[in-house]
């Protein structure tokens, strides 16, 4: 069936088609002028989605396209002005400038223990014998629209190999910066966790201070393979500009007795959608997946979930929290899949919604798909308001109206936050989310 | 004494001419799940297939009917025209051609359905052949005892219409749609497409073009409805459409409890059922509606079962009105259906409790809608799938709460059960809220037949069999404490035949 495309949809597509073979021209890898030229007459072909599209109908994505972003080189910045966004904690840190790896900023990646590599993409692609493995995955990655787009414009990102048994000292922090308006970063990770790895990621992504208006575009995709016992925490925040645009999605291929824990927390942008995909590929395999979401003004807060159980005894959790004011729309839509062959598994899906404003909106789609009969299956999904009876409660031991009311939302919205093991990322993210939160309760 | 001999002689009678149905008897012995699954042979007026404009006007003008409903349809049909058969639903399914279906099919004798002289005595109309078939299948035609009025509808007519005369004294209307388009046609008017508009779908697009027949219920205001009303719907000839259209107007302050059943001989080609409900119900009405669907699934492999296809809606449209709908859904090769509310009038409820049940390879998408307009609307939502053989058993439903619905409440409760590990079992809801005061609620689980449960049964002497039914009409208790008495324990017996042979 052909597809109707808008003429402005159809300048978009063009836009970007152009950009791609501008960077076809500069680069003489051939398999990533495949994948490049793959992805090329896929978006030609099925342009963007609409709101006609099943899993974008929640989404609109008008105020993407009427941007044309380009990818515009890094600018420079100082490590003063990196500074203010690390954390107190000891980290390894990546810094992404715009979209590019930046190396005077990072710290040194040289000297990491035994077992761990860490190159840029674009160095990774230069290892002869590793690019086919970089795109063995491409067509599970080009199912997603903005996957096709990644793959468009795929210049930069970071590969990170574990080997068996390997693991960091200290948790790895990847700081991506926006520093310019109608800018376009593309970032592609691949993430390759041996036998028995252990790996501990931290993202953050924000707009420099200065430009906290700059409308603005970062369109991630990371692939995670882990293999057998490999395990991977992982915490990922998103503050950027209110004006900017963010789209992630994760590729998380798990064997046997792995384990995968990632939490999402969603604070800024106009428009932000934040999609895990996990295929849990082997026996008692576990996965975790938490978010917590904070949407105010217009913004339009998206978070997915699409969890493949794929073979026995897998377990995999899941809580998403929202909490939206103004005129903000929060989406959440979760899939468990469970095939034929999972028995045993046991799936378990929440989704919790609080509304502050009158004309806030939730929209949320927990879908269940179950082929087999040995297994323990349940979503749960609630949207309402603060009960008024535990703001009485509250009110009752002399708490004012107005703090009994953030002190509830603030119970709520952090609870998935508490499900992060390790202190000092908790400690961390509660203190983000927490400043964000006071921030739309003045 | 002498009455009573006399029903003897006819029941004799009717297993002996039950008796000369050598097919049937073919059939039912080749078919075990499915008793329901004869023919009958009576003389026939059944259009030849295709469908055009041409076809649309015949049928209005078999049904004699007036130059508006003639309108209605073109307007249906050339709407239709434009739109592409939607397959979104998690069904799979061939297109199907619509060209190789017959759109009017009626036993020749009751063909004048709407011109009749109606005053004349209804069974006397019956063609012996049809009143058999409704015997055979225990819809009462003539049974003045019963506590139910029955409308019969057969192929593409309503053959038969029960103890009228008695609602009629109170005020109710209880006829088929086609002669309501005849004796009432300003109601017909009123109401026709006001919930579910000719452009809804593709199905009701479908509908509205080619209707057949239905039922027609008007409830006038202060009204209880004394007893059940009740359609029976029959599809017999091969390769034609049932195309029923109802409407149900709950006027202020009525009641009425409403059944509907139907069936289908047992045939080798898929037969199509694209039928569009309306209800509507008016302040501090009403309205409850059950449905006992046990259309033919088809053989071992759905084959030939009826694809059905239903458009359903109510409007709430005054305050504290009630619409209620139970569906015990069994039958079909296909299921696509999703009986819905408009919550329109303020404190209005909407309710909506389903089983549905495939086995062999039987697919089901279904579920409701619940859309909250007015304030302190609420809704509930049961639904139990229940899937075994190779079966898909989806529900898929939504709860929009609109920026006007102060105060909405919706539970929804969806579990699946699944039998065997073939199976499929999907949960697709869809919530929308855009208002903050709206409190809803969504769990599902799935689950089994636990081992322990099956041999706590066992050891105390029940059979596999028997312990299967038994938790499984414990597992839907929920939804048949909402049917009306005589249909619970028909559903209860339904899901056992149903379940045969899926265990063991």
């Amino acid at each position: 069936m052909q597809r109707k495309i808008s003429p402005v949809a159809k300048q978009a597509v063009e836009h970007y088609i152009a950009q791609s073979t501008l960077l076809n021209e500069r680069c003489d890898n051939s398999s990533l002028i495949a994948s490049r030229q793959q992805a090329q007459t896929l978006l030609a072909k099925q342009a963007f989605p609409t709101q006609r599209d099943e899993d974008w109908q929640y989404t609109r994505l008008t105020g993407f396209i009427q941007n044309q972003f380009e990818q515009k080189p890094a600018t420079p910045l100082t490590s003063e002005q990196v500074r203010q966004y690390m954390p107190s904690f000891p980290v390894t840190m990546v810094v992404f400038i715009d979209g590019w790896f930046s190396e005077m900023l990072s710290d040194d990646l040289e000297n990491l223990p035994r077992g761990v590599v860490f190159e840029s993409f674009k160095d990774a692609l230069n290892i002869s014998g590793d690019s086919n493995k970089l795109f063995a995955k491409e067509s599970d990655i080009t199912k997603e629209p903005f996957g096709v787009l990644n793959s468009l414009l795929l210049a930069d990102g970071f590969y990170l190999q574990l080997a068996a048994n390997a693991h960091m000292d200290l948790p790895l922090f990847v700081l991506h910066i926006q520093t310019s308006d109608n800018h376009l970063s593309n970032v592609r990770n691949f993430v390759e966790l041996g036998e028995n790895a252990e790996l501990a990621i931290v993202e953050r992504y924000v707009s420099l201070e200065t430009r906290a208006k700059a409308t603005s575009c970062t369109n991630v995709v990371t692939q995670i393979d882990m293999a057998k016992h490999a395990r991977c925490k992982q915490v990922v925040m998103q503050e950027q500009s209110d004006n900017g645009f963010y789209f992630n999605n994760q590729f998380i291929y798990q064997e046997d007795s792995s384990s995968y824990s990632s939490f999402y927390g969603s604070l800024g942008c106009q428009l932000s959608r934040h999609q895990n995909h996990i295929f849990m590929n082997g026996e008692h395999i576990e996965s975790q997946q938490n978010s917590a979401c904070l949407g105010k003004d217009k913004q339009v807060v998206d978070s997915r979930t699409d969890t493949q159980h794929n073979d026995v005894w897998g377990n995999s959790q899941q809580l998403h929290k929202y909490v939206l004011t103004d005129s903000a729309v929060g989406v959440f839509n979760g899939m468990i899949r469970v095939d034929q062959k999972a028995q045993k598994t046991d799936g378990q899906m929440d989704n919790k919604n609080l509304l502050l404003s009158e004309i806030a909106k939730m929209d949320t789609k927990p879908q269940l798909e179950i082929y087999a009969d040995d297994v323990k299956c349940s979503h749960g999904s609630a949207s309402g308001q603060i009960d008024e009876n535990q703001i009485f409660y509250l009110q009752a031991r002399g708490i004012r109206r107005a703090d009994a009311i953030k002190m509830i939302t603030h119970a709520f919205l952090l609870e998935p936050a508490e499900l992060i093991t390790n202190d000092q990322i908790r400690h961390w993210v509660t203190d983000r989310l927490t400043v964000a939160l006071a921030g739309i309760q003045q | 004494m002498a009455d009573a001999q006399q029903i003897t002689e006819l029941q004799l009678q009717g297993v002996q001419e039950t008796s000369q149905y050598q097919e049937i008897d073919d059939l039912i012995s080749k078919n075990q799940h499915y008793k329901e699954g004869f023919v009958t042979t009576t003389a026939v007026e059944t259009f030849a297939k295709g469908l055009n404009e041409d076809v649309v006007r015949a049928i209005s003008a078999k049904k004699n009917e007036p130059e508006w409903m003639l309108e209605f349809r073109l307007k249906a049909f050339a709407y239709w025209q434009t739109l592409e058969e939607p397959h979104w639903a998690k069904l799979n399914y061939t297109p199907l051609d619509y060209q190789d279906y017959s759109y009017y099919s009626a036993p020749e004798c009751g063909s004048c359905a709407g011109s009749c002289d109606t005053e004349q005595e209804a069974e006397n109309e019956i063609d012996p052949e049809v009143a058999k078939a409704f015997a055979e299948l225990g819809v009462p035609l003539t049974g003045d005892d019963s506590n139910v009025a029955v409308d019969a509808i057969f192929d593409s007519i309503s053959v038969s219409t029960t103890k009228r005369e008695d609602l009629a004294e109170l005020g109710i209307i209880f006829c088929s749609f086609s002669e309501a388009v005849q004796d009432y046609p300003e109601l017909v008017q009123k109401y026709i497409g006001t919930v579910v508009p000719h452009h809804d779908n593709f199905f009701a697009a479908l509908n509205s073009a080619v209707a057949s027949d239905g039922t027609f219920v008007y409830i006038p205001e202060g009204v209880r409805c004394p007893i059940d009303l009740s359609t029976y719907f029959r599809i017999n000839e091969a390769k034609t459409g049932q195309f029923e259209r109802t409407i149900l107007i709950a006027e202020k302050g009525s009641y009425v409890s409403y059944l509907e059943g139907c069936s289908a001989p047992a045939r080798d080609t898929y037969q199509l059922h694209a039928a569009v409900v309306e209800v509507i119900v008016h302040e501090d009405a009403e309205v409850k509606y059950s449905t006992v669907q046990n259309w033919y699934p088809g053989d071992e492999d759905c084959e030939g079962g009826i694809l059905n296809f239903v458009t359903k809606r109510g409007i709430c449209e005054g305050k504290n009105s009630k619409l209620s709908w139970t569906q015990a859904e069994t039958g079909s090769a296909i299921t696509w259906k999703y009986p819905s509310c408009i919550l329109k009038g303020d404190n209005s409820i909407g309710e909506f409790y389903s089983v549905a049940l495939t086995n062999r390879k039987q697919q089901a998408d279904t579920g409701t809608k619940m859309i909250h307009i007015g304030k302190n609307t609420r809704s509930t939502i049961i639904s139990k799938g229940l899937s075994a053989g190779t079966s898909e058993n989806t529900y898929r439903g939504l709860v929009k709460v609109l920026p006007s619905a102060e105060g909405a409440r919706n539970f929804t409760q969806c579990d699946s059960m699944l039998i065997g590990d073939k199976c499929g079992a999907h949960t697709f809801p869809y919530i929308e809220a855009e208002n903050p005061t709206a409190q809803l609620e969504h769990e599902a689980t799935t689950s089994r037949i636990g081992e322990d449960q099956l041999f706590y049964c066992k050891q105390r002497g029940i059979s596999e069999q028997d312990a299967i039914s038994m938790i499984v009409n414990g597992f839907c208790k929920d939804v048949f404490s909402e049917l009306p008495l005589e249909f619970a324990q028909e559903a209860e017996e339904l899901l056992a035949i149903s379940l045969e042979g899926s265990v063991g």
